[in-house]
């Protein structure tokens, strides 16, 4: 008898060890309840039970960090639970695909950025339809920096484009971004595809590529240790409160280089929460007030400073043309932008 | 030097600083005992929760936790044969067959002492090439990636088991799972038979967790008796077996060690190269070969020393340049961030205050872990001699239930109980699972630095980097010490007085 209860042991710890993780798991997005200010009676009953949050990258990173951020918010505002998940997979698209697919209840959003979306169904390797998913607002925006070594003797875009050559690029894997701004430039380049951005960008610190774009965050500590030169900002300056602003101080932006108004504003990365395609109007008022509460709110505000990100929010209504409008920019580099998707 | 370390050490040494540094190695071990989830991943969970920290205690807590989780898989992957974290694989081939020979405890200590004079000799090696961490790391570029990768491969020979043909067809099974996925350069799809699924490739701990747990857990009930897990009931070895066994083997965990520090050097390889190849290593230049696979304790040892010496050098690059040198340095500099460390040049150049702080975090959680899975890790063994019909269940159960939860795919479940019947099936007909292992982990490496370098340099990149020459001679040195060495033992076995020195 007494071997028997020795050989039980183990086993418990093992449960409530598993117990335990589960529980920090869920820590991160529990805590029901607070007061409910959500009208909910007058969407059919929205919102029905627990609303979840999708990510569709890992956890840790910037999409991860921006939700777990904003979930509790929701969930204090909505009176239900709001979980994130991570449904990481085909570089964003598996979670997103999954939401669109969903019922369009309200009761499942996801946090994404419409150019990914854009260039994967430009490039025709998916059948959904992203362009008709539902925005319910924008968290933040960030800019994309064209970099080149430290100790380059390039100082300037025009000293780059006088080379007149094709320059080697160090990239995570070719994104619309890259295409279409280099074009915009007239730089031709080869691709030298890496694991990630960090291992793209020590190839330009070792002098092995020569040039690469990359967010603001990615680039900023390389910037100011002086292992890389910034050279051109695609998207919009970025606000005095963005802890980078101070790397990009006087770079000129792409539309500022090229002449073409907006297209910086298309490229750079817009982070949105959407939802499924034919979600009703009420629903989306209703998710879309709470989400911009939560970015009014000053609580929140000190907590995304803490956190070090910048919320840049926009409401459902602008950030829907923003969406739709990177749709429209993107489709005119679709031919350019398939040839050079399908290498 | 010393009193930097000795302010560091004040300060994690500041209640309530080593609370936070016991809860994260015990959550650290806990994690790493669960199948799928990782030290990463489980801080990448926890950063929230380190918002209200100091930032010195906020990276003694995430350090805590990514570093004792190695200590964690060990314990299964020596007693289950369920690898807790991808790093820890390549000690399951030996560590479960010492358990099956009732050898567990010993197992058990010889990882543990070997992941700490790892871990120790990692972090000395590390803060001796401080002051030129800038030049080391770019040292390696794509054609030293190209390399490891293929003394890598060329490893596999020594690994294949009894059939040379059998161990290079599972190896190239394996390299042919690795391709899966969209292509590196084009973006082409490959055999994803126009599932999303597919696309980003087949992940490591699925096919990792059905070859090992899974083929072990149906051999258990394919056996049909009364049989545990370990064939022998009674455990003879003890805590000191191991150590000393460690300490027999100092010379392989020194160079174990330098292994898995090189390895950590270069951003995008991590631990679980470092420890097969270590384990490859070890097999090559073993006295007793013939052991290997078969619960040879140099198999455990040297994964275990190179998974945690690699941790030192993946400090480097995160350091040096603010470029993480894996996702365990990734997570890390998330946190860091958040907690306006900035890490990167200007960290090197100034106040060493913090890094410091970051050597000693990554040292003290270890002992915690290491005291801990001595003295539980050995009393766990009586999981060992439950009988296998009941064991097995429970075991797959909180496996499946691991996998599922890493990424929420249900797929995944599916792929484990696909390559159960194919893990099961290779051990029942001969094929070995490290070499497919090593294929697979090696796949994607070799691939892609084949084309960075012949894009970036050309094919006589190959051959002109003093770096890359070094290692083409060990490649060549591997390839043909075997042979070597049997002429010089056949010339031995001619001449008979000779016999008495071996």
């Amino acid at each position: 008898m007494v071997a028997v209860q020795k050989r039980a042991r183990p086993l418990l710890a093992g449960g409530a060890a598993a117990a335990l993780v589960l529980g920090l798991t869920a820590c991160a997005g529990s805590d029901a309840g607070g007061e409910s200010t959500a009208a909910a009676s007058d969407c059919g009953g929205f919102p029905d039970g627990d609303i979840e949050f999708v990510v569709p990258y890992s956890a840790g990173g910037g999409f991860d960090t921006w939700a777990r951020l904003i979930a509790p918010e929701l969930q204090e505002r909505l009176g239900v639970s709001v979980p994130v998940v991570n449904r990481e997979g085909a570089g964003g698209i598996t979670g997103v695909t999954e939401v669109y697919g969903s019922k369009p209840d309200g009761q499942r959003i996801v946090i994404t950025e419409p150019g990914i979306l854009a260039t994967t169904l430009l490039s025709g390797e998916v059948s959904t339809d992203f362009t008709s998913m539902v925005t319910l607002g924008r968290a933040t925006v960030g800019p994309e920096v064209i970099v080149v070594k430290g100790d380059s003797p390039w100082n300037t875009i025009e000293d780059v484009q006088a080379e007149g050559r094709e320059l080697l690029m160090g990239t995570g894997g070719l994104a619309a971004v890259n295409i279409i701004s280099f074009d915009a430039l007239g730089l031709p380049f080869t691709n030298v595809v890496h694991e990630g951005s960090s291992e793209a960008l020590l190839s330009v610190i070792r002098g092995d590529t020569e040039i690469a774009i990359f967010p603001l965050g990615s680039v900023a500590e390389g910037v100011r240790g002086g292992d890389l030169k910034p050279l051109v900002v695609v998207g919009s300056e970025p606000g005095a409160d963005n802890p980078d602003a101070d790397v990009i101080e006087g770079v000129p932006t792409l539309d500022e280089v090229t002449g073409e108004d907006g297209l910086g504003a298309a490229l750079e990365q817009h982070r949105m929460i959407v939802a499924p395609p034919g979600l009703s109007d009420c629903v989306v008022d209703t998710l879309a007030d709470a989400i911009t509460d939560t970015f009014e709110s000053e609580e929140f505000q000190d907590l995304a400073r803490d956190a070090n990100l910048t919320p840049a929010h926009l409401g459902a209504a602008e950030a829907q043309e923003v969406f739709d409008g990177t749709f429209v920019t993107f489709e005119r580099y679709q031919d350019l932008l398939a040839a050079q998707l399908e290498g | 030097m010393i009193e930097g370390l000795l302010a560091a050490l004040a300060e994690l040494m500041t209640w309530p600083t080593p609370l936070y540094l016991v809860v994260g190695a015990i959550i650290g071990l806990i994690v790493g005992v669960l199948p799928g989830l990782g030290g990463a991943g489980a801080m990448a969970l926890l950063i929230p929760f380190t918002f209200v920290m100091e930032p010195a205690q906020a990276i003694a807590f995430l350090m805590a936790v990514g570093i004792s989780s190695g200590m964690g898989g060990q314990v299964t992957s020596i007693l289950l044969s369920v690898p807790g974290d991808p790093p820890n694989a390549a000690t399951v081939v030996d560590g479960y067959k010492m358990t099956r020979k009732g050898r567990a405890t010993e197992a058990l200590s010889a990882a543990t002492f070997g992941s700490l004079f790892g871990a120790v000799i990692g972090l000395v090696l590390m803060l001796a090439v401080l002051p030129f961490a800038r030049e080391l790391v770019l040292a390696f570029s794509y054609p030293e990636f190209f390399l490891i990768a293929l003394l890598g491969l060329v490893m596999i020979s020594r690994l294949a088991g009894k059939s040379v043909h059998k161990g290079l067809i599972s190896a190239a099974f394996g390299l042919m799972i690795a391709f899966i996925g969209l292509d590196p350069v084009s973006g082409n799809q490959r055999f994803t038979f126009g599932t999303l699924y597919l696309w980003d490739g087949i992940d490591i701990v699925p096919p990792l967790i059905g070859l090992f747990a899974g083929a072990e857990m149906i051999a258990l009930f394919a056996a049909r008796s009364n049989m545990s897990l370990a064939e022998h009931i009674t455990d003879r070895s003890r805590v000191v077996d191991g150590f000393f066994a460690t300490i027999r083997n100092w010379f392989l965990v020194i160079r174990t060690s330098v292994l898995g520090f090189a390895v950590g050097l270069v951003p995008g390889i991590g631990g679980t190269v470092a420890s097969f190849l270590a384990y490859g290593h070890a097999a090559r230049t073993s006295r007793n070969k013939a052991e290997f696979g078969k619960g040879a304790v140099e198999g455990v040892i040297a994964p275990e020393t190179a998974n945690d010496a690699d941790k030192g050098g993946a400090l480097l690059p995160t350091l040096a340049f603010g470029i993480p040198g894996g996702v365990l340095m990734a997570v890390l500099l998330s946190g860091l961030l958040v907690h306006g460390v900035p890490a990167g040049p200007n960290l090197l150049r100034g106040d060493l205050h913090i890094v410091y702080v970051l050597v000693l975090a990554a040292l003290i959680p270890r002992l915690i872990a290491g005291a801990l899975v001595l003295l539980l890790g050995a009393k766990a063994t009586v999981i060992t001699k439950i009988r296998g019909d009941i064991i097995a269940p429970v075991i797959a159960v909180v496996t499946l239930l691991s996998v599922y939860a890493l990424r929420n795919e249900i797929l995944d479940v599916f792929l484990v109980l696909v390559f159960c019947y194919v893990g099961y099936a290779m051990e029942r007909y001969g094929f070995s699972r490290v070499t497919l292992l090593i294929g697979l982990v090696l796949g994607g490496l070799v691939e892609q630095s084949f084309h960075q370098t012949m894009t970036a340099f050309g094919a006589l990149g190959f051959v002109t980097r003093p770096l890359s020459v070094v290692l083409i001679a060990a490649i060549i040195g591997t390839l043909l010490l075997p042979l070597i060495t049997g002429a010089m033992r056949s010339r031995k076995a001619r001449s008979p007085h000779m016999e008495e020195v071996r």
